[in-house]
């Protein structure tokens, strides 16, 4: 009876694991160099988008601190995937993942601008932190093993210290707004 | 004859001389290292970190800052009494160490390192 109850325990456990791995590789795309390049520009261009924002938006300085670390380094590496590009001669390709990481920043963009002083701190840091848990999962578990590129690889293998340090910051910068 | 040959030895003379003088002069070995030369000591920015964190000098010794990082960094005291420019790629940054120092960077809060000046 015990074994018979450990047996049909074990096949629900295997089935339920099974389809847990068939429905992630369902939905794990699956992208070229063309597309990965232009996933790796448009997540970039989105948080320089929203720091600019916050620049304009916020009067705390912690947050315009933080927003214009984002500036700078989002756009250094922008320009360092531009240039490989550019000495590779690919075109980065449009793709599922670089529209729906448009859309998501453009819904996420009207919540910003429809909060306004503390409100809008709060909110901005939030979805920083939340934003680079994201795109670190992203990079590391999509974009860095699809890379075929040698060169593309490195540079993503060279961006997730500066992504993990972001997220720090972002965390720190949480933790005082919440004081 | 002898007028040539006494001008080749008081040349040859001079030029041992001036030669001996020279050796006085520089001590004879100018190879050895002065106890009291400051060294220079290199700290790496690369892939967000101080690399090493933290070091060990001499008072008087000099501490370079180098950006290997692609993004700008900058090296600035812990109570902000001092700071480099932002470093872009390739930039560096020297400091003569006199006192023990903790330091951070200003445009990323979470990089962080010492200076410790030994005995």
């Amino acid at each position: 009876m015990k074994t018979k109850f450990i047996t049909k325990t074990l096949a629900i456990l295997v089935i339920a694991l099974f389809s847990s791995v068939c429905g992630f590789a369902q939905d794990t795309p699956q992208l070229t160099d063309p597309e990965i390049a232009k996933v790796a520009v448009v997540a970039n261009q989105i948080d320089v988008d929203y720091a600019k924002l916050a620049i304009d938006r916020s009067k705390n300085p912690d947050v315009r601190e933080f927003a214009n670390t984002m500036i700078a380094d989002h756009s250094a590496i922008i320009k360092q995937a531009v240039a490989l590009v550019t000495k590779l001669g690919v075109v980065p390709q449009d793709n599922a993942m670089s529209k729906s990481l448009l859309q998501q920043a453009d819904e996420t963009t009207k919540k910003l601008k429809a909060a306004k002083g503390k409100a809008f701190d709060k909110a901005y840091i939030d979805n920083e932190v939340a934003y680079h848990k994201a795109v670190i999962g992203a990079v590391k578990t999509v974009l860095i093993p699809q890379s075929q590129n040698a060169e593309l690889k490195a540079l993503l293998e060279t961006a997730m210290p500066i992504l993990e340090t972001h997220l720090h910051h972002a965390e720190m910068a949480q933790s005082k707004i919440l004081k | 004859m002898n007028t040539v040959r006494n001008h080749s030895v008081s040349l040859a003379i001079f030029v041992v001389g001036l030669a001996c003088v020279f050796l006085v002069l520089t001590g004879f070995n100018n190879t050895d290292v002065n106890p009291n030369t400051p060294t220079k000591h290199v700290v790496t920015i690369y892939q967000m970190k101080f690399n090493p964190e933290n070091i060990s000098v001499k008072k008087g010794d000099i501490v370079e800052w180098v950006n290997k990082d692609f993004v700008p960094h900058d090296v600035t005291e812990i109570n902000k009494k001092w700071t480099s420019k932002p470093l872009n790629e390739g930039d560096t940054f020297s400091k003569v160490v006199t006192k023990s120092f903790k330091y951070f960077c200003s445009i990323h809060l979470v990089m962080k390192g010492s200076v410790t000046v030994k005995d």
